[in-house]
Formats: structure tokens, C-alpha cells, sequence
């Protein structure tokens, strides 16, 4: 009882913490393989290359989203502007490709980089909370959106826009290539560099981040930025498969990749999670949908059980969470 | 139950009260924290219609003894014995449904409600589930007028003053009808006016039955306010319930202290303090701290010590840049420094550890080597890329020097005990140690043995020619580490000695007051108002710039008070 206190859990209770800390590690990708072969066996045709090419294409801008968002949420930071910042960045992209494809697509990554950026100056300056702030900037940014365009309709001619939303390369749409790039780049940015590090700490702890010397401003700002950075390029995949945009891009999109990165295990409270976790997340839910068209169940019900999914998804993780 | 207070005794207090019925009394009650025995086989009786004074230095086990009375810790020894019954609460529930009631240090209050709500909180006359607003505002009046606490009851709790919310928080434990109340430190956020208040409240409440039990560190007020006194060292009773009447001020830090030797100080090096010295802080004031004048040369150590709340903590923070400072300057090697964020204060080669290893240490999720070198990246990256055997290498070297033991430093550091994880915030700053480290309470709620680690640690580093600058609670801590040491009390430094010239009474009365006579030890928190001594000198407020000036002559100031540079 006295001294020093015993540090070995012993060989017994170790093995059980194993267990339990790989449940609560990966459970979510044992939760998302179990959905696939439940579903891979109710029907042949979901585990096709074709089927799965198409799940991708269709989750890229939501997955990048996802991503950028989960960023953000290790930050300890909300981003509830995502959707709108992906139509700005979608018909800047739109207007631009009329004389340059090109540039539109460049310009149109910058405008959610730049609106990212405000984001930040704007929670910076004043202090506000970054869930009421971006719910509020999120007016204002679609409300711009709707200044330019005047609600109306703006249309891509160029096939070279489009080449990014609608080609293929090696089996996969260039978009999908597009952001398993940005994906993996962001998970070797939170996992690989000192900034990432920094990302986990301010959201982990915000003042020890402050008292070990790590600039909280200008780590929160980054967060924004890429979150911003990955909107406006869903923006551009978006304006590019559709051939077309409109203030009425991403809406609801925010939440929906929140609730992706939070059902890939990435922790509301910030300090924990991964990139990787989006993705999951993201698939995990397209799977959903994709099991009740192809097991022809009744798509009335898609939206009910796709929510009870989800809640389950959560509350398993919530409970091997709390028994660690 | 209602035994405790029915019958109303109608002149018979102080005299009779050791004789009077006992209330609740521990029974061997022992709380230990990662293997130290904060509280050891404690028996202590609390007396029906008594105030029981619970005094001892910080760490004594004053807090936690009435932790587990009040069933905030679970006892891990012992038990209560109320009425007859032995009981262990698990929950401060369980001590309220027995009448058990702790004003604790830290306030529990719901800021948004206003202050009627919060002194009847869950216990407001309702009808059918709705709130009676009208009966609810006329209880809490009548407690408030009662007490003579001059209180709105209308006004929200978080626009009010801290020591208004003190008495919110003391009027919720009244209004319980308690039989026993535990105050924690009650009066160290009050002024004179108001503790003297608290005390004849305190003195109302006992004549009406119930037994008070009072822990602070203000031992005139103990004396003068309490009918018993018990005082605690290194996690035991050593003076049980003496009569007040009994005891002066100077026998009970004796027993605070012990009949230790003063240890002649360790093999300390010698410092030179000829050269420009590696911190030199002159004036400083900001929140809490008034005109604060520190030297810290390089190989040397330097301890603040001083009560808990003394504002020894705000002013490291103030030097680190975390807290904005109002005057005052601070050189770093002769050279003119003004910290505006820790990053600042990190990038010039000064490093802090903080008091708080919860609130602004760890980052909880993740892993003890990653919390290690999250401090200095640069040591273990290269380009912004972090090399993960790098990382893993130097941090796990960090670690072997304070000696973490850890099952594997990859696992969350929440899974280490309270003194490792102490341990490895230590190592945070050793990867490349820094020229100057602040480090507030360096051992706290560490063990014997780690403590003489950490302590030798400090002496190497500093043998490198690495200055610290400490504050801690412990004096024996203090004098066996430090090459100087400053006295702080009420936000001013009070005195200043070499270590191997003072002795552990002289410390103890220098920061509880009593070596001064004229002086007011009670004098609560620091007052905000940069120039305390307008009343003193009106002379002072002629030329505006006096204001800034370190010289003032304060009439109530020792002779060795470091109002110099």
C-alpha cells in the first residue's frame, strides 16, 4: 500500500484491456466490413468494381468534406460553413471555366481557402464560439452566393472542366483519384508532421497547447483553411460532374459529413480521431443507401434506418469507450 | 435525526461543548493516492454546538479528511460513526441525507440562475412541479436577512463579486439545515468585513446546535473563532480537538511543523551572483501580484513560497507570458523582455510546468511520448515531418531521467498515476533543456522517492547552469532545493532570504503574518487597485508616475523585504 504504486496491470487484465482497446480503436471498420458482407451476400452486385466505383464517385464531395471537417473537429472546432462554402467555390469555379477551365478549377480551391480564412479571422477576432460563428458565416456565404448569381442557374460549356467529374482513369472517376490524394495527404499531415501534433494538442487541451508554447490562433486558422481548401474543392468536383451550379450546391452537406467523421470514431470533444475515420465513416453511410437499393427494400424506410444506424454506430462506440 | 439540532441550547456553548454529544467522529479514516498516505488512521470528534478548527500545512491531509466526511472521497480505510452507525459515503448524497454538508473551495454554483435559486437549488418550493418563484424569493430573503448577508436575491450568480458567491454558496449549505457543515477555506477570497461576518454567522450557527467544522489557514482567526482546534501533519492528527483557549499561534505551527531539524542545506552549489542574472523581474504587477521584484541567476534556484492563493501562481504566469501584466519590467540575460504568449516565452528558452496537471498540463488522449515531445518539436522532427523513432527515443529518454514508470509510454498518458504523470510533464521540457524553467509546485501529489528524484534532477540541471524559478507549498521543499527564497503573501513578497539563513518557522510565520505585528494577516485577496497605499500616504498620490515607482516606502514592510532590484 505504501511507496510506490504498481504500474503492471498484470498479464491477466492486460489481455482484457487489448481486447477492449482494439474494439474501440477499430470497431468502427469491424462494424463497416460486417455491413459489407451482409450486404455482399443478400446480393452479388454490391461487391462489383463497377458498384464501388460508383459509391465512390458519389461520395467525393461529401468525403472530402468529411475530411477537412475532421480536421477541424480535432481542432476543437466546428466548421458548420462547409456546405456554403462549397457553392461560392462551385460557381466562382462555374463562372471562371467560361474563359478558363483551368484557372476556374484554381480559383475556385482558392475561394474555399479564402472564405476558410475568414472563418478564422472572423472567430479570431471577436472570440465567438466556432459552432455559432460558421453557422452564421454560413448565411453570409450563401447569401454572397446568391448576390452573384442572382439565384440563377450558372452553366460549364467546357469538356475540359468537366474532364475531372466525368472521365475515368484506371477504373476510377479522376475526382475519386483526386481525393485519395487530398485524403492521404491529410492523414500524413495530422499523423506525420509536427502540425498535426499541434491540431490534436489545442483540441486536446487548448491552454496546455497555449502554456507549451503552441501558437493557438494560428493552428485553429490552418484548421479552417483546410477545411475551407477541401470545400471549395468539392465545390469544383461538384460543378464539374454536374456541369453546372447553383446557390442551392452542399446544402446540408456540413452535417452530414459531421456525422461521418463523429460515426468513424473521430471524438466530438476534439483531441482525438483521424483522417481515416472520415472516410470509413463516409463510406459506411453510402453503403447504407446503396444496400436498400440493391437488397430492394423500400426506400421510404432508407432515411429512418439510416438514422437508427448511425445512433447505433455511436452508442457502440460510446459504450467500449467508457468501459475502457 | 432531528435530535442533532431540536433541542436548542440556550446558554451553555463554548464551556460545555467538549462535553457535549458527539456528532460524527472518524474511525481510523485513511486515504491513500498513488501509494502515499495523505490521511493516515485518522480519529477525529466532531462535537455537537462546536466550531472544530482543522489546521496543517498544504498537503497536511486537512482537505481530504473532510473529503471523505463529507463522501467526496471514498474512504480507502475507517469508517464514520454517526449516531452509533459506521458508515463509509461514496457519494456527497449519501452525507447530505445525514445532514453532512461541505462548502468546498471551489464553488458549485449555477451561474445563470440568480442567487435565490442557487441557495435553495434543488430544494425550491414547487407545486406540481412548477417553481413557486414568489415562495422561493421570500425564503431565500429571510436567509439572507437572517445571516445579514447583504444580498440581492434577484441578482445573477455569475455578475456577482467572488466573495458574494462565496456567501451564495455558504447560504445553500444553511439553508439544508445541516448538522454538521465543513467549511474548506472559506474566508480566502473575502474581505475583512465579510469574513468577520462569516465568523459571527459561524458563531449562530453553533449556539443553535450545529457543529462547524472550520479548515483554514488563517490560525488568528482559528484561534480567536474556533472552540477546538485539531492540526494535521503528513497526513495525520497530531493535536486532536485541543481547547482554543489552550493554544497560541506559534505552538501550532510548531505542531504544523514537527520537532524535525531545520536539515542543514544539501550539497548545494555555490551560485555566482556577479554576473547579469539570467531573470531579473522588477515590479511586476498584474492580477493578484502587486510589485514583485525577483532575481534568478544562472545555476541557481529560486523558491516563491507561500499560502495557496497567495498569487505566487499568477505571477509565473504573468512572467510566462500567459496572463497580461499591468507594470513592472522583466530582463531575460540583461536583455529588456515583454512576453505577450507563452510561445514567446518558450521561443527565448524559457520553459513552465503548471500547478494544475489536469486543467493546463496533459493532454489527456494522448500518449505519454507524444506529451513529452509535443513541447519542443523540433527535437524530433525534421522539416515538419515528426520521425517516430525519433520522437519515441528522446522522449523515452526524458523519461528514464525523472524515471516515469509507465507500462508503455505509447498508452494515453491518463493511464499513468497522478505522479508519473507529474513526472513526465517534468521530462516535457528535456529534450533540450531550457536556460530558465518555471515550475509551479514541482512535486505535488508525488511520492517520497520521486520527490527526491525530481529533486536531484533540479540540482543537476541546474549544476549545468540551467536556472529555476519554483514556487511550492512545502517549505521543507524549498530549503532543501533552494539557493533564495521569497516569501509571498497577499500578492506582495514579503521577504526575502538566503536558504541556508532561515529556518522553517521563519518561513511559515513570514507567510502566514504572524512575525509581523502591526500587520493584518487576515487581509484577504490582493486588491486589484494597483496602488494599495493611497489611505496610507495621500502624499503618494500627488505625482502619478509614484505609481509605477518600486520604492514606496510601506510602513508595513520588513526590514529584509525585497523592494529592491
Amino acid at each position: 500500500m505504501t511507496a510506490t504504486a504498481p504500474v503492471d496491470p498484470g498479464p491477466a487484465s492486460r489481455f482484457t484491456i487489448d481486447v477492449r482497446s482494439i474494439m474501440a480503436r477499430y470497431g468502427i471498420l469491424i462494424a463497416f466490413l460486417v455491413l459489407i458482407i451482409g450486404v455482399g451476400l443478400g446480393n452479388e452486385r454490391f461487391l462489383t468494381a463497377r458498384n464501388w466505383s460508383n459509391l465512390f464517385d458519389q461520395a467525393v464531395p461529401l468525403a472530402l468534406i468529411a475530411c477537412g471537417v475532421t480536421v477541424c473537429i480535432i481542432s476543437g472546432i466546428f466548421d458548420l460553413s462547409t456546405g456554403s462554402m462549397l457553392a461560392v467555390s462551385a460557381i466562382v469555379a462555374a463562372e471562371v471555366a467560361q474563359t478558363s477551365p483551368t484557372l476556374g478549377m484554381v480559383l475556385g480551391v482558392v475561394t474555399g481557402c479564402l472564405l476558410g480564412l475568414v472563418n478564422a479571422g472572423i472567430m479570431a477576432a471577436t472570440g465567438v464560439n466556432s459552432f455559432i460563428g460558421t453557422l452564421s458565416t454560413a448565411f453570409v456565404f450563401r447569401g454572397l452566393a446568391f448576390m452573384v448569381t442572382s439565384g440563377a442557374l450558372v452553366q460549364v460549356s467546357s469538356e475540359s472542366f468537366r474532364t475531372l467529374g466525368v472521365e475515368k482513369f484506371l477504373g476510377l472517376k479522376w475526382s475519386v483519384w483526386l481525393f485519395l490524394l487530398v485524403a492521404v495527404l491529410l492523414g500524413l499531415l495530422m499523423s506525420r508532421t509536427t502540425l498535426g501534433r499541434a491540431f490534436y494538442a489545442v483540441g486536446g487541451n487548448v491552454e496546455a497547447a497555449r502554456l507549451v508554447g503552441i501558437r493557438v490562433t494560428g493552428v485553429q486558422t490552418m484548421a479552417y483553411v483546410i477545411s475551407g481548401f477541401c470545400a471549395g474543392l468539392a465545390g469544383v468536383v461538384t460543378a464539374s460532374k454536374i456541369g453546372s451550379a447553383s446557390t442551392e450546391l452542399g446544402l446540408g452537406i456540413e452535417l452530414r459529413a459531421i456525422t461521418a467523421a463523429i460515426v468513424g470514431g473521430t471524438s466530438i470533444f476534439g483531441g482525438e480521431g483521424a483522417v481515416w475515420r472520415a472516410v470509413v465513416g463516409v463510406m459506411f453511410i453510402q453503403c447504407i443507401g446503396n444496400a436498400f437499393i440493391l437488397l430492394g427494400i423500400d426506400s421510404q424506410y432508407e432515411t429512418f434506418a439510416q438514422g437508427l444506424l448511425i445512433l447505433a454506430a455511436v452508442a457502440l462506440d460510446q459504450f467500449v469507450r467508457r468501459s475502457r | 435525526m432531528d435530535e442533532l439540532t431540536e433541542e436548542i441550547s440556550s446558554g451553555d456553548r463554548v464551556g460545555d461543548a467538549a462535553a457535549s454529544p458527539t456528532v460524527l467522529s472518524t474511525v481510523g479514516l485513511t486515504k491513500v493516492f498513488s501509494g502515499v498516505r495523505v490521511v493516515d488512521d485518522a480519529n477525529v470528534t466532531f462535537r455537537r454546538g462546536q466550531i472544530h478548527g482543522l489546521v496543517g500545512q498544504n498537503g497536511a491531509g486537512k482537505s481530504s479528511l473532510v473529503k471523505m466526511v463529507c463522501g467526496v472521497y471514498r474512504a480507502d480505510e475507517g469508517h464514520l460513526a454517526i449516531d452509533g452507525a459506521e458508515l463509509v459515503f461514496t457519494t456527497p448524497r449519501q452525507a447530505r441525507d445525514r445532514r453532512v454538508t461541505l462548502v468546498a473551495q471551489e464553488l458549485s454554483l449555477v451561474p445563470a440562475l440568480s442567487v435565490a435559486e442557487n441557495i435553495l437549488l434543488g430544494r425550491q418550493p414547487s407545486r406540481a412541479g412548477l417553481v413557486n418563484g414568489r415562495a422561493l424569493r421570500r425564503r431565500a430573503l429571510e436567509l439572507i436577512e437572517s445571516f445579514g448577508f447583504g444580498l440581492d436575491p434577484d441578482a445573477i450568480v455569475s455578475t456577482l463579486a467572488p466573495s458574494d458567491q462565496q456567501k451564495v454558496e455558504i447560504l445553500r449549505a444553511l439553508a439544508s439545515d445541516a448538522g454538521l457543515i465543513v467549511l474548506d477555506e472559506p474566508t480566502s477570497s473575502m474581505s475583512i468585513d465579510d469574513s468577520t461576518r462569516l465568523y459571527e454567522i459561524i458563531r449562530l450557527l453553533a449556539d443553535r446546535g450545529t457543529s462547524v467544522v472550520l479548515v483554514s489557514h488563517f490560525l488568528d482567526e482559528v484561534l480567536d473563532v474556533c472552540d477546538v482546534v485539531t492540526v494535521m501533519r503528513d497526513g495525520e492528527v497530531v493535536v486532536h480537538a485541543r481547547p482554543s483557549a489552550e493554544l497560541t499561534t506559534q505552538e501550532i505551527v510548531h505542531h504544523m511543523v514537527g520537532d524535525v531539524e531545520v536539515e542543514a542545506g544539501p550539497e548545494t552549489t555555490e551560485v555566482d551572483r556577479t554576473g547579469t542574472p539570467r531573470l531579473k523581474v522588477d515590479g511586476l504587477s498584474g492580477n493578484r501580484f502587486t510589485d514583485m521584484s525577483v532575481e534568478v541567476h544562472p545555476g541557481e534556484i529560486v523558491a516563491m513560497v507561500g499560502l495557496v492563493g497567495s498569487g505566487r501562481t499568477e505571477f509565473l504566469r504573468g512572467v510566462f507570458g500567459v496572463d497580461a501584466t499591468s507594470t513592472g519590467t522583466i530582463e531575460l540575460n540583461g536583455e529588456r523582455v515583454r512576453f505577450r504568449r507563452p510561445a514567446d516565452a518558450v521561443k527565448a528558452g524559457v520553459a513552465m510546468v503548471t500547478e494544475s496537471r489536469k486543467l493546463d498540463g496533459i493532454f489527456p488522449v494522448l500518449g505519454t511520448s507524444t506529451n513529452i515531445a509535443i513541447a519542443q518539436p523540433g527535437e524530433t522532427s525534421a522539416a515538419g515531418i515528426v520521425r517516430r523513432g525519433l520522437l519515441r527515443q528522446r522522449a523515452g529518454e526524458a523519461a528514464e531521467r525523472v524515471n516515469v514508470q509507465a507500462a508503455s509510454l505509447e498508452n494515453p498518458i491518463t493511464s499513468l498515476s497522478g505522479g508519473n504523470q507529474q513526472k513526465a510533464l517534468l521530462a516535457r521540457w528535456l529534450l533540450s533543456p531550457p536556460q530558465l524553467y518555471l515550475i509551479d509546485e514541482p512535486t505535488r501529489g508525488v511520492d517520497v522517492v520521486s520527490i527526491q528524484q525530481i529533486h536531484g534532477l533540479l540540482k543537476r540541471l541546474t549544476a549545468d547552469g540551467m536556472s529555476v524559478l519554483m514556487v511550492t507549498s512545502e517549505f521543507d521543499e524549498a530549503l532543501a532545493l533552494a539557493h533564495r527564497i521569497y516569501v509571498v503573501r497577499n500578492g506582495r513578497i514579503v521577504r526575502r532570504a538566503e536558504a541556508a539563513e532561515v529556518t522553517k518557522p521563519m518561513l511559515l510565520a513570514a507567510a502566514f503574518g504572524t512575525d509581523a505585528e502591526d500587520d493584518d494577516p487576515d487581509d484577504p485577496a490582493p486588491d486589484p487597485d494597483p496602488d494599495p497605499d493611497d489611505d496610507v500616504d495621500p502624499l503618494v498620490d500627488v505625482d502619478p508616475h509614484d505609481h509605477d515607482h518600486p520604492h514606496d516606502d510601506e510602513p508595513d514592510d520588513l526590514s529584509e523585504t525585497a523592494a529592491s532590484a
